[in-house]
């Protein structure tokens, strides 16, 4: 067999499993919907006494960001809609600096937080089904 | 009333021709071209007169019926749809007069046709009209039919027999029903069976398919019928291919249509389909080849994605005239060149249909302005106008690049960035098309060498027979020849050198002979031994062992001749037991005949010990004994051995040897073998050739050496020597060769043997003294 | 060195074609097409490592780390290395023109690097044809300073130079060891057994790992993360081919990368001195030990006792099937890859299945998976064929003497292709139960589908061989035993590429068609491919078998 052939077959097996993933799978139409109870974020955290927990990240010099991953659990684990939101609030820069780019702090979809600056920011994860459900954590990138 | 203007009308067309036969006989051709030419005009006047025919809206005789009779009006269909083929047969029929298929069509077909017409010429004519009266409608019907009456009738008239002749009828049952297919109405099937109901027609639907599999058995059966025959033959059908297509095509305009510019045919393939005829009619090359690029592109995109709406039915007129009109201009260009009426395009051809179809965008691309503007409607020919494309590509926002030009009061609006792209990217695939086209052609060119080929190989087989008197393909063919090995002319050139390998050698070996084959390395012994066994083809010439020819029964042939090989390339993967037992079954060697056979052949080269090990472990005697045993398991009629001496041992030698005698002396077998050792060839050949350069330089008997007392090796470095002097090493083809002498009377030349005299024995007998 | 030379030219002119370097046209011929290939492999690699980047598979950021191409370079590696071992072995050792070499007046370590660098010169325009690039494209996505370039090209060169002498190396003991195998039988059984076992263990513990449920939508930053920690793993515990890799691309500090720092000199210091060190070590073992090594043994001795063997008797057509498909079989090469075809690829169907399995699909997804498997197979049952293309030219010179035998052009090539059609069946059939099992298929649709498969498969050999009969290579084969370069065999592969895919649009069309029995249709097709490709090769072997000299 043609080391091509190899090649090949294994570029369209990878394929299949991205366009059957993404166009052949199942779709739930609402109409014995299943929402979202609770969610909850299973990262390492640290406790404040009476306060919140909290997750911390190092923030790597050189290469000039402090990135995290935020996972999460849902329940029931049956959910219909399973997609969620992250937003950002109550952000702290610890530079000292008064004025910093808007994207100094970002979360993308799929809930990994950068930090191009050292800062605290609170991370909110909502439900999109709804029904409710939601988590925040606080992040303290030193 | 209709009636009586058609037998009025007939009536007199036959007076007229009653009253001047000589003059109408004398130029009979220019007569009937004067009534096709009329029937023409007729035709025309009639059919855009009227408002389409009222079939088309009627569905399995039922619905919309105009008539009380489901019988009715299916007769009124049939009726006419035989009278539109009877037209267009009748319209080419002056053109092309002299083909037996034209007149046979015309006395037969066209004749019934119009007889029928006759009969149910009411109700055709209701048709069209809507009503039993007589109006220029209904009157030009009339005279229609009466034309195609009176020229089928001087047609079956001139022929004097109704019937098709026996040689002819092949050609006609063939083509009558294309003629009848291919003139069918779009409304003619729906009218009598049906729309099939509401399916989808696009998007690759079943339906979709099954036009795109009729477009493409269309090709296909077309070609196969017609690659047979002459190129003006080729071009008369898909002439009346393209009249018909036409015709139908037009079925629902009339002249109200065309005075509405927005309704002008001028879709690229509409105006294909106009083009057509004139192309097929008149030697216009450019025109043709935008047809064939241009055209057939559009075609087949249009097929691919038709713009037919989705709720028609399967069989509906629309749908069944776009299938017609794009059917037609695929296929029919195609059929052109693949059929030879035009030739294959070159370059400077595509070119300059790229120059056509430039000019016709510019055009189309002015038109649809202007018309839009003029009468405040999208006009959208050939889809430059309109956000069809680019809504399919995603790509609407091209519709607001636009520039705008002031004609007098008139705005006209091009979109000229969708144009430019929509020009060049559609010269583009007409580009790709033609490199299809050119894979199409070399495989075609493949195709009909293979088809040459075997049909050379069906002829010869068949004159073999023919030669030989009754004899199945299988038999000995040549009883002359028969116990013998006889080569005749035999001249062979590789590949494309221009020098022969071999040249004229003339060879006969009786029953019971062993004959040595002499000569130095690159002589010709090798080449000639090859194509005997046939491994190379003669270039020339012919070669046959015990009666069988090898070029045209090489099976038969073979299976008198035991090879053994120069080379000692065997199976080198199978032992030599089950290496020898292949080749029996070849033979078709009985097991009980081969286990005896082989035991005394494994004794007598004392290789039973190692003939169940591979071949490949063999030295290289182990492997020339294994070759040899192959070689003899059959009892060949003819043995034949390359060189089978060359490296082996003196028992080995002296062991073949013995077998090579006792298989010439047992059962008139023959033995012929090359050697570069004259002392083997003295001590074992009853004679010897001599060959150098390619040519037999001499021919002797060892006995009569050795009654002179000379030896073998004297006698070939003298002939060597002497034929140094006289010949050139690479005589060319039309030289005479030399009859050279040498004392003793022996052969030097031996002349050329021509197939159809045979050389008396006393031109040997003078040869000799 | 002239005696080098003189061996290198020659044996140069044996294995490639160079006799375009003599005609301007055909040389700027060569170097367009190799340009083409060069870009088209370039263009490839730039989109996929686009896409990495662009979906953040690797880094955050939009960033590609150097980890990543590392794992490229690993896994080239290692495939280069076993293919370069193998080559050369066969090369250096099997050679049947070694026996003619070995007779000229040269020293044996002069005829073994001869050897290595003719072999070289080949290896050289396959690393340029497929790691270059790939580097390259590297290289244009993360903008890397223009000397770069140039520093890729040479390095790579260099290094092609270190992967030759290293498997020259390894040639030696794997040369043993494959003699050791064939010597013993038994040894060579169990060899095969336990390869085959273990091939079948690791994708027994990959369906293993697969988890029931596998949703790339959902899971997305499980995977993205895992492939991160399995970069940043690389680069830890096999950090040779990181610290190579980024010799060659530089070295990133921050966001930035650099060159040419004094890290980069010591690794070069380092191959060049692997390089000296393996040269020095090909020279000792050549001097030593290839003479003894190389010559190839192959009289019988006779002393073997062989227990007597009866004669056996077959009609023409059937005869001719039996030995064609023995021959086949005992020839090198032909039955290994093929058993290891029967064993691959029914696991591979069964991994795919594993993971098809996890996936919640509906209809389309349902769909779409008979579709893959159906082209997976086919791809992989093809590619296996693709040796068809040659059948009847890897006869050499005995291929001329099966037209001195009194059978027909059809039965004695067809009978030849019986092998393949065997060997599909038991590639193809398998396939199709297990995945008529895993995915729970109706009996009958899988017996449809197998068959169309099977046609297709049957097709693919028909035309291939057709193509090696049309235009043989017998000279090639004559000589070095197996065609250096063979357009036929590109013509298969080709081939099989195209079928495979329009193999998988006629699934997926006619399963999403709303017409009725999807699977008898697409059968219908088949056949109909298959009894044009037999009437074709019927036809041509009338009238144009002959097997005189090579065609163009």
């Amino acid at each position: 067999m043609k080391k091509s052939s190899i090649f090949l077959v294994i570029v369209i097996c990878i394929v299949s499993f991205i366009v059957i993933s993404f166009f052949g799978q199942a779709v739930d139409n609402g109409q014995f919907k299943t929402y979202m109870t609770s969610i909850e974020i299973t990262n390492d955290t640290y406790s404040i006494a009476g306060g919140s927990d909290y997750i911390v990240v190092d923030f790597d010099d050189d290469e000039g960001y402090g990135s995290v991953i935020v996972t999460y659990d849902y329940t029931p684990d049956d959910a219909s809609d399973y997609t969620v939101q992250f937003s950002l609030s109550d952000i702290t820069y610890m530079d000292g600096n008064a004025e910093h780019a808007e994207d100094a702090i970002t979360v993308s979809g799929m809930g990994e937080v950068i930090f191009l600056t050292r800062a605290t920011v609170t991370l909110t994860i909502q439900a999109t089904d709804g029904g409710g459900a939601q988590a925040s954590v606080l992040i303290i990138c030193s | 009333m209709s009636y009586l203007v058609c037998f009025g009308t007939a009536a007199v067309i036959i007076a007229l021709y009653v009253v001047f036969r000589r003059w109408v006989e004398k130029h009979i051709s220019i007569v009937l071209k004067v009534l096709s030419g009329l029937l023409c005009v007729v035709f025309f006047i009639r059919y855009f007169g009227s408002k389409g025919s009222l079939l088309a809206d009627v569905v399995a005789v039922g619905t919309n019926n105009p008539f009380e009779s489901g019988f009715v009006c299916a007769m009124a269909s049939i009726c006419v749809w035989l009278e539109i083929a009877s037209i267009t047969v009748t319209e080419i029929f002056p053109y092309f007069e002299h083909r037996p298929l034209m007149h046979n069509l015309s006395k037969t077909f066209c004749l019934v046709s119009a007889v029928l017409n006759m009969v149910f010429l009411r109700w055709t004519a209701y048709t069209f009209t809507g009503s039993y009266g007589l109006d220029y409608v209904s009157a030009f019907m009339a005279i229609e039919v009466a034309i195609i009456f009176c020229m089928s009738l001087h047609t079956l008239w001139a022929d004097k027999s109704f019937w098709v002749a026996k040689g002819q009828l092949k050609d006609f049952l063939v083509f009558l029903p294309v003629v009848l297919v291919v003139a069918l109405p779009p409304y003619t099937l729906q009218s009598l069976f049906g729309n099939m109901g509401y399916y989808y027609t696009t998007s690759l639907a079943s339906y979709h398919r099954m036009y795109l599999y009729i477009a493409v058995l269309v090709f296909v059966g077309m070609y196969m019928l017609l690659r047979r025959h002459d190129r003006e033959f080729v071009r008369m059908v898909l002439l009346f291919m393209s009249l018909a297509a036409l015709v139908s095509f037009l079925y629902d305009y009339d002249f109200s249509r065309f005075a509405e510019p927005s309704m002008w045919p001028l879709h690229l393939c509409c105006a294909v389909l106009f083009v057509l005829p004139v192309v097929f009619m008149f030697r216009i090359n450019w025109l043709y080849y935008f047809t064939l690029f241009i055209g057939v592109a559009g075609a087949v995109f249009a097929m691919f994605v038709p713009n037919t709406a989705t709720e028609l039915g399967a069989l509906s007129p629309d749908v069944m005239r776009f299938w017609i009109n794009h059917i037609a201009v695929f296929a029919l260009p195609i059929l052109a060149v693949f059929c030879g009426v035009y030739e294959r395009p070159k370059v400077k051809d595509f070119l300059y249909s790229l120059i056509v179809y430039a000019a016709y965008f510019l055009v189309i691309n002015f038109v649809n302005a202007w018309f839009t503007a003029l009468y405040d409607t999208s006009v959208d020919f050939f889809f430059t106008n309109g956000t069809v494309i680019m809504s399919v590509l995603g790509a609407e926002s091209l519709k607001n690049i636009v520039w705008v030009v002031h004609l007098g009061n008139l705005e006209l609006t091009f979109m000229y960035a969708y144009q430019l792209i929509f020009l060049f990217a559609y010269a583009a695939l007409c580009a790709i098309w033609w490199a299809v086209l050119i894979w199409i052609f070399h495989a075609q060119d493949i195709y009909l060498a293979s088809e040459d080929r075997y049909r050379e190989i069906k002829v010869e087989e068949y004159a073999l027979c023919q030669k030989y008197g009754q004899k199945r393909p299988g038999d000995c063919m040549n009883e002359e020849t028969k116990d013998k090995l006889v080569i005749r002319d035999f001249s062979k050139r590789y590949g494309r050198n221009t020098f022969y390998s071999t040249h004229d050698i003339n060879i006969e070996v009786p029953a019971g002979e062993i004959c040595g084959f002499l000569g130095a390395n690159g002589a010709g012994k090798s080449t000639t031994i090859k194509c005997v066994v046939g491994i190379q083809p003669p270039t020339a010439g012919t070669i046959e062992i015990n009666g069988y020819d090898i070029e045209k029964q090489p099976a038969e042939a073979k299976a008198q001749i035991g090879y053994v090989p120069d080379h000692y390339a065997l199976y080198e993967n199978l032992t030599g037991r089950e290496y020898i037992n292949y080749v029996a079954d070849l033979y078709g060697i009985s097991k009980a005949e081969r286990d005896a056979r082989l035991d005394d052949l494994l004794d007598k080269l004392t290789m039973k010990d190692a003939i169940d090990a591979r071949i490949s472990s063999y030295s290289h005697g182990m492997k020339q004994k294994v070759a040899i045993m192959s070689a003899l398991v059959h009892n060949p009629k003819l043995w034949i051995l390359d060189e089978p001496l060359t490296g082996l041992d003196p028992n080995s030698v002296y062991e073949i040897k013995e077998c090579m005698k006792e298989h010439a002396h047992k059962d008139g077998n023959i033995v012929f073998f090359s050697t570069h050792l004259l002392d083997v060839a003295e001590t074992v050949c009853d004679r010897v050739l001599i060959i150098k350069h390619g040519h037999i330089i001499a021919e002797v008997r060892v006995a009569d050496l050795k009654a002179r007392g000379e030896t073998l090796e004297q006698f070939y470095l003298q002939v060597i020597g002497e034929h140094n002097e006289g010949h050139s090493p690479y005589p060319d083809e039309d030289s005479t060769r030399k009859n050279t002498s040498h004392p003793g009377g022996l052969f030097f030349n031996r002349p050329r043997k021509s197939k159809q005299e045979e050389k008396p024995a006393e031109a040997k007998d003078a040869a000799e003294n | 060195m002239n005696e080098f030379r003189t061996l290198f030219q020659m044996q140069l002119k044996e294995k490639m074609d160079i006799s375009f370097l003599k005609s301007p046209g055909r040389m700027t011929l060569k170097v367009l097409q190799f340009v083409i290939e060069f870009a088209v492999v370039c263009v490839v690699a730039y989109v996929i490592l686009y896409l990495c980047q662009y979906f953040n598979l690797f880094a955050p950021l939009g960033h590609l780390p150097v980890g990543v191409m590392s794992v490229v370079f690993a896994v080239m590696f290692l495939f280069t290395i076993i293919t370069c071992t193998v080559s050369l072995s066969k090369n250096l050792f099997q050679s049947s023109d070694n026996a003619v070499l070995f007779a000229l007046p040269a020293s044996s370590e002069m005829l073994f690097f001869s050897k290595l660098a003719v072999y070289l010169i080949s290896e050289i325009k396959r690393t340029y044809l497929f790691l270059v690039p790939v580097f390259i494209a590297y290289a244009i996505l993360v903008s890397l300073p223009w000397y770069a370039y140039i520093w890729i090209i040479v390095m790579l060169g260099i290094f092609t130079l270190f992967l030759v002498l290293f498997a020259g190396l390894l040639s030696i003991p794997i040369n043993y060891i494959v003699k050791f195998f064939n010597r013993f039988t038994v040894a060579k059984i169990v060899g095969v057994v336990v390869i085959l076992g273990l091939a079948v263990w690791f994708i027994v513990w990959i369906v293993g790992i697969i988890p029931d449920n596998v949703n790339l939508v959902k899971n997305w930053v499980i995977i993205t993360e895992t492939l991160r920690n399995a970069v940043s793993w690389f680069q830890t515990h096999l950090y040779i081919f990181y610290a190579f890799t980024m010799f060659l691309c530089g070295r990133y500090e921050g966001l930035t990368i650099t060159f040419w720092t004094t890290y980069s000199w010591a690794v070069l210091l380092i191959l060049i001195g692997c390089i000296a060190a393996l040269a020095g070590f090909n020279y000792l073992i050549s001097h030593y030990l290839y003479n003894r090594v190389a010559v190839p043994q192959y009289t019988d001795s006779g002393e073997k006792e062989r227990k007597p063997v009866r004669n056996h008797a077959h009609k023409g057509f059937a005869s001719s099937c039996i030995y064609e498909s023995l021959r086949l079989m005992r020839a090198g090469g032909v039955l290994g890859s093929t058993l290891a075809s029967i064993i691959i690829i029914p696991c591979v169907t069964v991994l795919i299945n594993t993971i098809y399995s996890a996936i919640a699909t509906r209809t389309l997804g349902d769909y779409m998976i008979v579709a893959f498997n159906v082209m997976i197979v086919l791809l992989l049952a093809t590619s296996s064929n693709v040796w068809t293309s040659s059948v009847y030219s890897r006869d050499g010179e005995s291929l001329p003497l099966r037209s001195a035998m009194p059978q027909k052009p059809f039965p004695m090539l067809f009978s030849r292709l019986t092998y393949s059609f065997i060997a599909t069946i038991l590639m193809v059939v398998p396939s199709c139960v297990i995945f008529m099992i895993m995915e729970d298929m109706a009996t009958l649709d899988g017996i449809l589908l197998a068959i169309f498969m099977l046609f297709i498969c049957f097709g693919h050999i028909i035309w291939s061989a057709e193509m090696d009969f049309t235009h043989p290579r017998i000279e090639a084969f004559k000589t070095s035993g197996a065609a250096a370069t063979n357009s036929n065999e590109a013509k298969s592969v080709v081939l099989s590429f195209i079928l495979s895919a329009v193999a998988l649009g006629l699934v997926l069309f006619f399963l999403l068609d709303t017409s009725k029995l999807p699977y008898v249709r697409i059968l219908v097709i088949a056949a109909v491919f298959l009894a044009y490709r037999i009437v074709t090769f019927w036809f041509k072997s009338r009238t144009m078998y002959g097997f005189g000299e090579d065609k163009e």
